[in-house]
C-alpha cells in the first residue's frame, strides 16, 4: 500500500545535487507530491531539500538509500505523514 | 576534505608559479599516479591537448578512433589492472559519445575518471556550438561528476574525482571543464583526497551481524557461497579460499566474479546465471544457506526471484548498502567490504565438511556433461564455438587474460576458459555492451603487458568498434583477437529460434572479409573453417609477436545450453 512519506535530505549544496535527487524518485516512478529545498542560513555550501512523496514503505526505504549513496548526501529522516503532522 | 600535499609548481627560487588550468590538470594526473589516458580531441578540449604535447615524456596519451573506444579501453586496463583508467574527450557529440561506457562503468562498478572540454563559461546554456549539457546528461551514468569553471579549482575536483571512482564501490566519474579555465592561470597546489565530509565509502560492518552469520553457517548443512565481483575490487581471494575450505563451503561465481575464486579449485563448482553451467543453478534452489559476497543478484543470476532459493537463510555481503535486500529478503546483511567482513568471519567459522552436498553438485555435473561433450567434441562438420574456447584453454593453460563481447561467444567462453589468475576475465556483465570488447582488450594489453590479452568477440560485435584496429595498428599493442564467425547475431537468432518460432527477423549478417580488413590495418591475419587447422591457427596467433586477427568460422545455428528462460526459476535450467 503506498502512502505519503515527508523525507528530508541534508547535502551539501551544489548545482547537480538536486537533480541526482529528484533522478532517483523519477527512476523508480515515486511521485513528487511537495518539494521544498532550500540552502542553510548563512551558509551557501550546504542544504536541505524536503519532500513529500506517495510511495510504498519498500520503495520508500529503497530510495532512502539511494539517497544516501550520493557523495553530497549527509544524511536523510523519513517519517510517515499523518493528518496530525503536517511536514 | 582530508588531504595530502604532494605537488606545487614553484619556480628556482621556490614562489609558486602560475600556471594554465591545462598544466594543473596534467600535473594533477601525474600527482595521481597516471601514465596512459585514452582519448580523442576537439576544439573545446584543445588547450589541455596542447599541454600534454609537453608532457608526452610522463603521460602516454593513446589516440583511439571514437570516444566509445577510448572509455571502453580505460575500463578494459581498469579492469585488469585495479587502477583507474582515465579519458579526455571533447565537448559535444566527444562526451555524448562517452555515455555507453559510464552507463557500463557504473553498472559493473569501474572505476573511471573521464575529462571532457566544454564551451567557455560566458557560452554556457547559449547552445553554443558543440555545447552539451553532459553534467545533466551523465548524471545517472556516473557515481558522481563535476563542472569546472575556473582554473583554480581543476587540482581540487581532480583530487575528489581520483578518490570517489576508486572507494568504496568504483565507479565512474565525468570532470567537466569549460575552455576559459583551460587557459587560465592559476597556482598549482596538489594534495591526495583521503575523505569528504558526507561520503562514507569504508563501512565499519557491525559484529553482531557477523556472529549471526557465523552461526547460520555453523549451523547449515548445505551452505553455498555465491561470490562476485566485490571479492575481485576488494582483493579478497585469499580470505574467501580460507572461508570456504574452512567451512567446506562449495563456491560459485557470477560473470564479474569469474577469475576472483580459482577454477581449477576442488570447491569451485562453476558460474551462475541465465547461460551459466548446471549444477550451481539447481543448487540455488537446494542450500540451506546462501552467502552472496559482493554480487547484486541481477536477475540474469536469479531467474525468477520468486523461484529462486526458497529453502535458503540469506547472508548478503556488500559494500553498498543499498543492494542489501533490494532483490532477496535477507537474513543478515553485512554492509562491508568484502575483504574485511571475510577476515572477521574467518575465526567464527567452524572447520567442517560437508561432502554429501559437495557431491550433489558433482552429480548435477553429469546432467550437464552430454552438453559439454557436443560443444567440445562435436560431430558436426563445422567448428563449434565450444571447442574453440577449449583448445584455446588447453594451448594458454588458462593463464591468459581473456576479453569477450556479448553474445554465444560470451556465454561459451564464460563456460570453457578456466579463469584461473586474478582479474582475468574481463567482460560487459550489467549492461551487456556489444563493441566493448575490442577497445577494452586493447586497453587492458596497456595495463598488463606482461600478460596475453584474449579478445573473443561475435561478428557482430565487432563490427560495433572495428574502428579500434586502427588504433591497435598504430600503437602496435599485441591483442590477439578471434572472431566466432556464426555470420548471425547469435544469441539473438537462438532467442528467436527457442521463444519465436524460428523467426530470424533481422539477425542474419553478410559479413566482410575480416582477414582482408585485418590485413588492410595492417595486421597479421588468418582463417580457419577447419578444425584440422583449428590448434595450428591458435598456434599462430599465440606465438605472434604483434596483434593477431584470427577469423574463425563457425556452425551458423548452434545454441548455449543450459538455458534458464525467462520467467523460470534456476532450478528449471533447461539442458536442451
Ligand atoms: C549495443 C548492443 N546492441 C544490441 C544488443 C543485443 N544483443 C545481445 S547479443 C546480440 C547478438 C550478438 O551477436 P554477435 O556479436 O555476432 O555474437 P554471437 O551471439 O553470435 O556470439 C545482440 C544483438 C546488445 N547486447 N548490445
Amino acid at each position: 500500500m503506498k502512502k505519503d512519506f515527508v523525507l528530508e535530505v541534508h547535502s551539501e549544496n551544489g548545482f547537480s545535487v538536486l537533480n541526482r535527487m529528484i533522478n532517483i524518485f523519477n527512476r523508480r516512478r515515486v511521485r513528487i507530491k511537495r518539494l521544498l529545498a532550500t540552502e542553510m542560513p548563512g551558509d551557501y555550501k550546504n542544504g536541505m531539500a524536503s519532500f513529500i512523496v506517495h510511495a510504498t514503505e519498500e520503495n520508500m526505504e529503497r530510495v532512502r538509500l539511494q539517497l544516501e549513496k550520493l557523495i553530497e548526501v549527509e544524511r536523510t529522516d523519513v517519517r510517515e505523514m499523518n493528518l496530525n503532522h503536517q511536514a | 576534505m582530508k588531504t595530502e600535499a604532494i605537488a606545487t609548481q614553484k619556480d628556482s627560487s621556490g614562489i609558486n608559479q602560475q600556471i594554465t588550468g591545462s598544466e594543473i590538470l596534467l600535473r594533477s594526473l601525474i600527482a595521481e599516479e597516471v601514465q596512459t589516458l585514452f582519448g580523442y580531441p576537439g576544439g573545446a578540449i584543445m588547450p589541455v591537448y596542447d599541454s600534454l604535447y609537453s608532457f608526452s615524456d610522463q603521460l602516454k596519451h593513446i589516440l583511439v578512433r571514437h570516444e566509445q573506444g577510448a572509455i571502453h579501453a580505460a575500463q578494459g586496463f581498469a579492469r585488469v589492472s585495479g587502477k583507474t583508467g582515465v579519458v579526455l574527450a571533447t565537448s559535444g557529440p566527444g562526451a555524448t559519445n562517452l555515455i555507453t561506457g559510464l552507463a557500463d562503468a557504473m553498472i559493473d562498478s569501474t572505476p573511471l575518471v573521464c575529462i571532457t572540454g566544454q564551451v567557455a563559461s560566458h557560452l554556457l546554456g547559449t547552445d553554443a556550438f558543440q555545447e552539451t549539457d553532459i553534467i545533466n546528461i551523465s548524471l545517472p551514468v556516473t557515481k558522481w561528476n563535476i563542472q569546472v569553471t575556473r582554473a583554480a579549482d581543476v587540482a581540487s575536483a581532480v583530487a575528489r574525482a581520483f578518490f570517489i571512482a576508486k572507494s568504496g564501490r568504483p565507479g565512474p566519474v565525468l570532470i567537466d571543464i569549460t575552455k576559459d579555465a583551460q587557459f587560465e592561470m592559476a597556482d598549482f597546489h596538489y594534495e591526495i583526497c583521503h575523505q569528504l565530509k558526507t561520503y562514507k565509502p569504508i563501512p565499519n560492518p557491525d559484529q553482531r551481524s557477523i556472529a549471526e552469520a557465523a552461526k547460520l553457517i555453523n549451523e547449515a548443512s548445505r551452505p553455498y557461497i555465491l561470490s562476485g565481483q566485490g571479492i575481485i575490487l576488494s582483493g579478497a581471494q585469499t580470505e574467501l579460499i580460507d572461508c570456504a575450505e574452512k567451512a567446506g563451503i562449495p563456491v560459485a561465481s557470477t560473470l564479474l566474479g569469474l577469475s576472483g575464486f580459482p577454477a581449477s579449485h576442488p570447491l569451485y563448482v562453476g558460474y551462475l546465471g541465465m547461460h551459466g553451467n548446471y549444477s550451481p543453478n539447481v543448487n540455488t534452489n537446494e542450500c540451506d544457506v546462501l552467502i552472496a559476497i559482493g554480487m547484486r543478484f541481477d536477475d540474469r543470476v536469479t531467474g525468477n526471484v520468486a523461484k529462486y532459493a526458497p529453502n535458503a537463510k540469506v547472508i548478503h555481503i556488500d559494500i553498498d548498502e543499498s543492494e542489501i535486500g533490494k532483490i532477496i529478503k535477507t537474513e543478515v546483511g553485512i554492509h562491508a567490504d568484502a575483504k574485511h567482513a571475510l577476515t572477521l568471519l574467518l575465526p567464527h567459522l567452524k572447520k567442517t565438511e560437508h561432502p554429501e552436498w559437495l557431491a550433489s553438485f558433482k552429480k548435477l555435473d553429469e546432467l550437464e556433461k552430454a552438453i559439454i561433450q557436443q560443444d567440445c567434441h562435436p560431430e558436426c562438420e563445422g567448428l563449434k564455438m565450444g571447442e574453440v574456447v577449449r583448445r584455446l584453454n588447453q594451448i594458454t593453460q588458462g593463464n591468459s587474460v581473456v576479453c569477450t563481447d556479448v553474445g554465444q561467444h560470451q556465454m561459451v567462453t564464460s563456460r570453457y576458459y578456466s579463469f584461473n589468475d586474478l582479474r582475468s576475465c574481463i567482460s560487459s556483465g550489467g549492461l551487456g555492451t556489444m563493441g566493448f570488447c575490442l577497445p577494452a582488450a586493447m586497453g587492458a594489453k596497456c595495463g598488463a603487458p606482461e600478460k596475453d590479452v584474449i579478445a573473443i568477440i561475435g561478428d557482430g560485435g565487432f563490427q560495433m568498434t572495428i574502428q579500434e584496429l586502427g588504433t591497435i595498428m598504430q600503437y602496435q599493442i599485441p591483442v590477439k583477437i578471434i572472431i566466432l564467425n556464426n555470420n548471425f547475431l547469435g544469441m539473438v537468432r537462438q532467442w528467436q529460434q527457442l521463444f519465436f518460432d524460428k523467426r530470424y527477423s533481422f539477425t542474419e549478417m553478410d559479413n566482410p572479409d575480416f582477414v582482408a580488413i585485418a590485413k588492410a590495418y595492417r595486421i597479421e591475419s588468418q582463417k580457419v573453417e577447419s578444425r584440422d587447422y583449428l590448434d595450428q591457427a591458435l598456434m599462430d596467433m599465440m606465438n605472434h609477436k604483434g596483434p593477431y586477427l584470427l577469423e574463425v568460422v563457425v556452425e551458423k545455428e548452434e545454441n548455449v545450453f543450459p538455458m534458464v528462460p525467462t520467467g523460470a526459476g534456476v532450478a528449471e535450467m533447461r539442458l536442451t
